[in-house]
Order: C-alpha cells, then sequence, then structure tokens
C-alpha cells in the first residue's frame, strides 16, 4: 500500500469515528426531545436547557458528518452533462470541481474561525435555562468545515494521481 | 459592472457549475460566496461565510429532519415498509401503478402528522423504494411518485411552511392551516390519477403484481398496516391533545418506530444502531449542506438586486390581472429552480404579495397558490430538495436524473392543481370561511 | 458625489407594523432632507442576513445600516442591553428610548462598546411595553402558581420561577400551536406583536401585568460608513435618529390602540393585574442575581450603575 492510501484509509477511519459520534449524538437528541416533552405533559416541568442542548447537538451531528459523507461520495452530483464527456475533459472537469470545493470550504473555515475566536475573546454563553460557553460549539463548524475541506484535498490528489481509477479496477 | 449584472452571471455561472459535475452544495455556495465578495468585497463575503454555518444549524426548528431522518430508518429496519406493501398490494395490487398509488396516500396519510416536505420525501423513500423496485416498477417512476409525494405534508396541516406565509404576510395562520387541507386532499388524489394514466400509456412501468386474495385475506391483511397507522395515529393524537409540538413530533416518531424495530428485531442488537444512525447522519449531512449553500447563494442574489428588480417590473405592469398570475407563476418556477422554500418565500413574499393584493385576490387563496407553486420548485432540477433528498436516501439505487425525468407527468399534475386552485378558488377558501 | 447606503434587516416589508412603516418613513426622509442627493436600499426580510448574523455582517461593510436586536447579544453588547437584565421595569417604549439616547451621551462606553464591533448606534427602538397573554383568566399572583409560561433568554426563566410557574422554551414559529394545544397557558407580549404574531386568535386574554417595555433594536450603522460621511449628511443622520424614536413610538401608539379596539370583537379579554403583586416578587433572590450580574459588567467597564439602576425601579 502507498504512502497515499494509507493517509487515504486513515483519515477515512478517523471520520467514521466522527461519524458515530455524530449518529449517538442524534440518538441523545430523541431521547432528550422524548424527556422534555414527557416530563411537561405528565409533571408540568420540563426539563431545564433541553432547547438549547437540542440545538447545540444539531450543530455537532451535522458539522462532525459532513466530511464523512464526501468521503463515502455522499454529496450530491449531476453528471448528466460530463458523462458525456471524453475521458481527459471528464478528469479536468473532476479536478476543477474537487479544487473549487477544497478552496470553498478552505474558505468557510478560515471564516468560521475567525468566528470561534471573537466567540472566545467575549466569553459568549448560551443565555437560556442553562448556561454554557459557546466558543466549543462555533469550534465544532471550524472544526467539521475543516475536515471538509481536507477531504476535498485529499480527494484532489487521488484524482490527479490516478490512485481512485486504480483501486476501483482492482475491485472489480 | 452593476449587481444586477452580477446578479445575472452568477445565475449563469451556477447552472454551468451545477452541469459539469461540481457537487451541488459547492456549486451554490462557491458561486454565491464569489458573488457575494464581487459585491460586497472579500471581507464582507468572508463575514456572511462566518455566521451562516452555525446560524442555520443552531436551530431547534431544523432539529425536526435528523429525527424524521431517524424515524425513517428505524421504520424501515422495523419492516414497516414490506408490511405496508403487503398489505397494499392485496388491496391495490391489481390496480395500475398501485403501489405508487398508495405511496402517494401513505404520504398524504403521514403528511397529516409532519410539516416537512424533506422528512416526508425520506421517511417515503426509505419504506416504499425498495419494494417498488423489488417488485419491477421503473426507477423514475418509483423514485418520482416519492419526491412529489413529499409536499404533500406541506399542503396538508401542520406545515411550517404556511406558517412561514403567515407571518411574512400578516395573513391569518389559522385560517391558512385550514385552506390547505382540500387542496392538499385534491392534490394527492391528482398524484394519483397522475401514477394511473403513466402506467396506463406504458404498462411496463409498473408490473402488476396479480394476486388473488379473498376478501377475508384482505381484512386480515389489514393488520400489518397496524404498527404504522398506530404511529401515525399517536402523533396526530400527541399533537392534538398538545403533548408535543410539530417540530418534537420528530424525536417521538422516532422514539415510536425505534420501539416497533426493537419488537421486530427482537433485540437492540440484531438492529444494527450504529448503521442505523450512520445512515441518518450521512442523509442530514447532505440535507444541512445543501440547505446552508443555498442560503449562501440566495443571500447573494438579494444583494445583487435581482429580486429587487423583478419587483419593480411587476408593479409598473398595466395587463390583465390573470397575466401577472401566469408571470407570477414564471418567476416563481424559475427562482425554485434555484432556491429552497423558506429563502423563495422570504425574498419574493414582499415583492409578489402586494402586486396580488393590490389585483384583489385573497390572501389565503394565495398562500395556498404560493406553497404549492414553491413546493413544485422543490422537485424541479437543477436544484429539487426533495428529489436530492429521494437520491440521498435511495442509497444508489436511482441516480438524480432518473428522479427528475419520472417527474414529469407529476409536475403537470401540480399545473393542473395550480388551474384547478384559479378556477375554484373555494378549494382553499371554503373551509376558512365556514369555520368562522 | 451620491451614494446609495444598504440597509440589512430581519423584517419583512410586507409586515406593514411599526418597525417596517418606520423604516421605510427612515429611508424617506433621509432621501428628502439630504435634497435628494442620498439615498438608502433596503434588503428586508432577512434576505441578506438573519437576525443573529446582522451584527458581523453590518461591521463588515455588506451593509452600511441595519438593526441589531441586542438581547440576542447580551455577551457582545452587555452596556446597550441594560433594560433586558431588569424585568420587570417600569418605563414605557418612548421613556426607554429617551434613556438609551441620555446613557450613551452621558457615558461613552455605551458607545465604545458598539465601536468595538465597528458600529454606531445612530437611533434606539424599544419593544413595546409587554403583559401576558394567556389561553385562561389571570386575575391575581395566586392564578399564575404552575402555569406554563414562554421564556426565552435570561432574565425571564427567573421572573417566571419567581411567579411560582413553570418557564417552557419554545420555539417563536411553534408558539402560536403551542398555546392553541395548550402546551404554554401564557406568552410575555405586548398587543402589537400579539396580533402580528396572530397569537390572539388563540389566546384570548391579555393580563395588563407591567412588564415594561424590553430593550429592542438598535438602528446601527457600519461605523466606517459613518466616519466617511460629509459632516452635514452626519448631521442629517444624526437628528434623523433622534425624530425616529418619535415617529415609530407613534407609530406603534397607532398600532397598539388599533389592536386593542379590535379586541372585543375577536373576544379578547383585557384583565387587569394587581401591579403590587408582581412588584413584591422582584426582590426575590433569582430576579436579583439577573440584575446583580448586570451590575458588575456595567463596574466592570467603568460605567456608575447606581443611577442607571435607579432609572428602572417601581
Ligand atoms: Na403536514
Ligand atoms: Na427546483
Amino acid at each position: 500500500m502507498s504512502l497515499f492510501d494509507r493517509i487515504w484509509r486513515g483519515y477515512g477511519r478517523f471520520l467514521y469515528g466522527c461519524g458515530l459520534v455524530a449518529g449517538y449524538t442524534t440518538f441523545a437528541m430523541m431521547l432528550l426531545v422524548i424527556a422534555n416533552a414527557a416530563s411537561r405533559f405528565l409533571f408540568n416541568s420540563p426539563v431545564s436547557g433541553a432547547f438549547e442542548i437540542t440545538e447545540t447537538m444539531l450543530t455537532v451531528l451535522v458539522f462532525l458528518s459532513l466530511a464523512l459523507t464526501q468521503y463515502e461520495g455522499g454529496h450530491i452530483r449531476v453528471v448528466l452533462l460530463t458523462q458525456r464527456l471524453p475521458g481527459g475533459l471528464q478528469k479536468i472537469a473532476r479536478l476543477a470541481a474537487l479544487a473549487l470545493g477544497a478552496a470553498f470550504f478552505a474558505w468557510c473555515a478560515y471564516a468560521a474561525w475567525g468566528y470561534t475566536l471573537a466567540s472566545y475573546a467575549i466569553g459568549e454563553q448560551q443565555w437560556g435555562a442553562v448556561r454554557y460557553p459557546l466558543y466549543p460549539v462555533k469550534f465544532m463548524v471550524f472544526f467539521g468545515l475543516t475536515l471538509l475541506a481536507v477531504q476535498y484535498v485529499l480527494g484532489l490528489v487521488r484524482e490527479a494521481t490516478g490512485t481512485e481509477q486504480a483501486e476501483e479496477l482492482a475491485s472489480k | 459592472m452593476t449587481g444586477l449584472e452580477i446578479g445575472l452571471i452568477g445565475i449563469g455561472a451556477l447552472f454551468a457549475a451545477i452541469l459539469l459535475g461540481v457537487n451541488v452544495m459547492v456549486a451554490l455556495g462557491a458561486v454565491g460566496a464569489i458573488g457575494l465578495a464581487s459585491i460586497v468585497g472579500v471581507k464582507g463575503a468572508t463575514a456572511m461565510l462566518s455566521t451562516v454555518f452555525f446560524d442555520t444549524t443552531h436551530s431547534f426548528h431544523f432539529s425536526v429532519i435528523p429525527l424524521f431522518l431517524l424515524m425513517g430508518f428505524f421504520a424501515m429496519r422495523a419492516g414497516l415498509g414490506e408490511d405496508m406493501f403487503e398489505a397494499t398490494s392485496k388491496w391495490l395490487g391489481n390496480l395500475k401503478g398501485g403501489l405508487a398509488i398508495s405511496t402517494t396516500i401513505g404520504a398524504a396519510a403521514f403528511g397529516a402528522a409532519s410539516g416537512s416536505s424533506v422528512g416526508t420525501a425520506t421517511v417515503f423513500t426509505k419504506l416504499a423504494l425498495p419494494e417498488m423496485l423489488a417488485r419491477g416498477y421503473d426507477k423514475r417512476l418509483a423514485s418520482a411518485s416519492i419526491a412529489i409525494a413529499g409536499t404533500l405534508a406541506v399542503m396538508i396541516p401542520p406545515s411550517a411552511l404556511v406558517v412561514v406565509y403567515g407571518i411574512l404576510t400578516d395573513s391569518s395562520i389559522g385560517g391558512l392551516l385550514i385552506a390547505g387541507v382540500i387542496p392538499g386532499v385534491v392534490f394527492a388524489i391528482l398524484l394519483c390519477f397522475a401514477t394511473y394514466f403513466t402506467v396506463l400509456r406504458n404498462p411496463a412501468l409498473a408490473p402488476v403484481v396479480r394476486t388473488e386474495s379473498t376478501l377475508r385475506e384482505k381484512v386480515y391483511s389489514l393488520r400489518l398496516a397496524g404498527p404504522l397507522v398506530l404511529v401515525i395515529v399517536c402523533i396526530i393524537a400527541g399533537l392534538y391533545l398538545g403533548i408535543f409540538t410539530p417540530t418534537e413530533a420528530g424525536g417521538i416518531g422516532a422514539g415510536l418506530t425505534l420501539l416497533l424495530a426493537i419488537v421486530r428485531q427482537r433485540s437492540l442488537k440484531a438492529l444494527k444502531l450504529n448503521q442505523t444512525l450512520l445512515d441518518t447522519i450521512r442523509t442530514s449531512a447532505m440535507i444541512f449542506a445543501i440547505i446552508i449553500c443555498a442560503l449562501i447563494f440566495s443571500k447573494f442574489l438579494a444583494i445583487s438586486g435581482v429580486a429587487n428588480a423583478l419587483g419593480g417590473f411587476l408593479t409598473t405592469l398595466d395587463v390583465n390581472r390573470w397575466v401577472v398570475v401566469a408571470i407570477i407563476v414564471g418567476i416563481y418556477l424559475v427562482l425554485g429552480m434555484m432556491m429552497d422554500a423558506p429563502a423563495l418565500l422570504a425574498i419574493t413574499l414582499p415583492i409578489t404579495h402586494p402586486v396580488m393584493m393590490n389585483l384583489g385576490f385573497d390572501p389565503i387563496w394565495f398562500g395556498v397558490f404560493v406553497v404549492l407553486l414553491v413546493e413544485i420548485g422543490a422537485v424541479t432540477p437543477p436544484v429539487g430538495i426533495n428529489c436530492f433528498v429521494v437520491q440521498a436516501a435511495s442509497e444508489g439505487r436511482v441516480s438524480l436524473e432518473d428522479v427528475f425525468k419520472g417527474l414529469v407527468p407529476y409536475v403537470i399534475a401540480g399545473f393542473v392543481m395550480l388551474i384547478l386552485l384559479c378556477v375554484f378558488p373555494q378549494l382553499a377558501l371554503y373551509l376558512p370561511q365556514t369555520m368562522k | 458625489a451620491a451614494d446609495t447606503y444598504k440597509w440589512i434587516t430581519f423584517k419583512p416589508q410586507g409586515a406593514g407594523d411599526a418597525q417596517a412603516i418606520s423604516t421605510q418613513w427612515f429611508i424617506d426622509e433621509f432621501k428628502k432632507r439630504t435634497g435628494d442627493e442620498h439615498e438608502i436600499e433596503v434588503y428586508w426580510g432577512g434576505s441578506v442576513a438573519k437576525t443573529r448574523e446582522i451584527p458581523d455582517s453590518l461591521a463588515a461593510g455588506v451593509g452600511d445600516f441595519g438593526d441589531i436586536v441586542t438581547p440576542y447579544f447580551p455577551d457582545k453588547f452587555p452596556l446597550n442591553n441594560a433594560v433586558g437584565f431588569f424585568i420587570p421595569q417600569p418605563k414605557s417604549t418612548i421613556e426607554i428610548s429617551g434613556l438609551m439616547e441620555k446613557w450613551h451621551e452621558t457615558y461613552p462606553q455605551f458607545a465604545e462598546e458598539l465601536a468595538r464591533s465597528n458600529l454606531k448606534a445612530v437611533g434606539f427602538r424599544p419593544l413595546e411595553s409587554y403583559g401576558l397573554l394567556c389561553t385562561t383568566p389571570i386575575r391575581s399572583a395566586g392564578d399564575l402558581k404552575g402555569k406554563r409560561i414562554r421564556t426565552y433568554g435570561f432574565a425571564y426563566p427567573a421572573l417566571v420561577e419567581a411567579l411560582g410557574a413553570t418557564p417552557v422554551s419554545v420555539a417563536t414559529s411553534e408558539a402560536y400551536e403551542a398555546l392553541e394545544r395548550s402546551i404554554l397557558d401564557c406568552t410575555p407580549i405586548g398587543p402589537a406583536l400579539a396580533h402580528g404574531w396572530k397569537y390572539d386568535e388563540v389566546a384570548k386574554y391579555y393580563i395588563e401585568i407591567p412588564l415594561g417595555a424590553s430593550f429592542g433594536h438598535l438602528i446601527a450603522m457600519n461605523l466606517d460608513t459613518y466616519n466617511g460621511m460629509d459632516e452635514k449628511t452626519r448631521a442629517i443622520v444624526d437628528q434623523l435618529g433622534k425624530d425616529y424614536a418619535k415617529n415609530y413610538a407613534g407609530e406603534l401608539d397607532k398600532t397598539i390602540s388599533a389592536v386593542r379596539a379590535g379586541w372585543p370583537e375577536k373576544g379578547v379579554e383585557v384583565i387587569q393585574f394587581p401591579a403590587d403583586e408582581l412588584i413584591a416578587v422582584i426582590d426575590d433572590e433569582r430576579i436579583q442575581n439577573v440584575r446583580k450580574e448586570w451590575i458588575g459588567r456595567a463596574e466592570a467597564a467603568g460605567v456608575p450603575s447606581d443611577e442607571i439602576v435607579e432609572e428602572l425601579r417601581f
């Protein structure tokens, strides 16, 4: 196995781990929503902070799963036109699409980093029935966007070096 | 270059990028961000990119999306789809397109509990698509019938989008919600007819499952539909008894289907919980990426002035009011190709609502009309959120092209529904007027 | 040179409420007072920036003017959020805009807090005076025991608990159905908003409990844009900001009178609540802790808090 292949697979395993954390966060969110509604209806006392924590859980689960979805080719593409192009042009189109994705999400990650720092600097908190600092939540946005940008870069390298094609042939 | 010119170039660039195979989220986000940077500067665009991801996801309102997805995946593990189709094939199997028709009926029933077009499309992709394909249904027909059925959840109350309309236009939300009932049911019937006639013209699309079952067997088969009916009844009852809100219904529904899945699989272990949860988060990541990037693009369209220019054009027209209606329909169809429904309503209603009120249309009627219109936009290419969801939830069983191509008869049904609303406004107005 | 400024707001133009009408008034008046030289284009309905996005977008120059809902940013703008920490308080809408104006003139720290984010306040838009809109008649503090009351932010949960009621968080988009289905018994709100959000269709008792006029929205400008204006234009903006408060309060009063006049026909009953029963709970430790938190922040910023606190006392 080449060095790149090892990096690619190791990164995939890491993203899988992030995905499992995201999955169990979703499961916990379900339990929290049920517990809140039940406690409110039965005992007239909602779970304190359930509303705010649900919001935070949503952010965490979305940003821990963005890159895994890209790793597994789950984000939507239209291949109507490109699959009719000659092989060379197809490859150029794929490279350009991956480069654009890498650049765009790197920009987004940079923006999210600034947003996280600003939140940390003022000690921003979630103000509601419960209080907790918000910068770790904003950091998750930065973290998820960075993972996604890195995934695009790895995809670009894989496409450019032809690793992907070789692997697909091997698997047939 | 003026903002308007940049806006038009951006629209062209979006279409080009999508057709060149760029991920739809990247096309929307990158074109939107570059467009924003060329109008408000790189610093301004970066500021907008910094807030939009957190602001959109740190929201209780949107927690319904992963929870409805979870509900769909648990429902699949519980075998609710197989059971439901066992039952419906006994009843409708001999009918042309029977399974697609029962999907529409099921989605209408489910829509009475759910307010999410995307959520309903997901659940029924999980429930109905594998069954239809296993029985030889055409991919296009099967996937498109599900994508369009999702829109019934928004037409039939409760509906988050209808509430958005009421707030944006200062109309009665109670009235609007009741107003959706009859058009929702009529639209469901139209969709069933669309399936029926499509299959009538080309019977190969949907092989009829010949089952010679007695009435006794048919009645006995109803028990199989029991678990799904139970879930729907629990959710509707919970909503009407004030036990939980429509958003919370996502969590409750997921919990109920989890219990059914555990019973059916006889243990939590056999449920393959890890796999189910990973399926859920993959699909929700896909949906949120599209929603957020569509927002970035619509911010660009707004600040470019394209949206405001349209309004100026409409108010200076001096023609028959039905010509204006036709133009507005055209605008929604074009913009609906590129934007998601709430963003589309927020941008367009300030322009279209006053124009329609000046022409003497009823605000409740226009609410039903415009919600149907933006929901048609939810299935048209290239940005058809319901189609994306169906494709993503199908786990590779269908391609995006399949879904879009299969939608032609259903989009025609949508137009028939729009015309029916124009000819018989009482479809929307009867209930709100008699309830007062 | 003629300039076209951008105003970014979360408010839909179609809302037709006091905020939308007075915003349009500001725009028209600005054009008139600059002798048609400059104008402002409005991007309504959150189409460019949503409520939580406006300060960052405004600071980066996406817009030149914008509406900042300060209670969403208690850590970013603690001083400018003073009133939000003091619920209930006795001042009316127009009195609160007067106070905000006065504090900005008296204590430079108020403007400095905004300048740190490259922002400048040019006008103040407090909310209307709030009461409680309920699904059952509430005539005394005793009637409030165990009632499920919608809360948000940090001050309302403390007040609701001090009153012996249950604070419940519900998204704004779901509050209508929550009232209709008795998930909520009451929500703090004023007549104009109760009508605007349609809550008075499903909750038929408006309780006159003096929660006071909360602050509210800043009409803010990008500081660079403001400093870059010529002196004449800047003076026009400053004066307009002051006149705005009157125009807005006038529109708000008109709306409130119209809503109240329509309530009997709609079946909404207005119920007086004994004010002293509300004032009695202000000493509750939970409410006092919220207030102390603001006082701590004010002192840390070098603002003497006594005078401000005195203004907000019953
Ligand atoms: Na619905
Ligand atoms: Na579309």
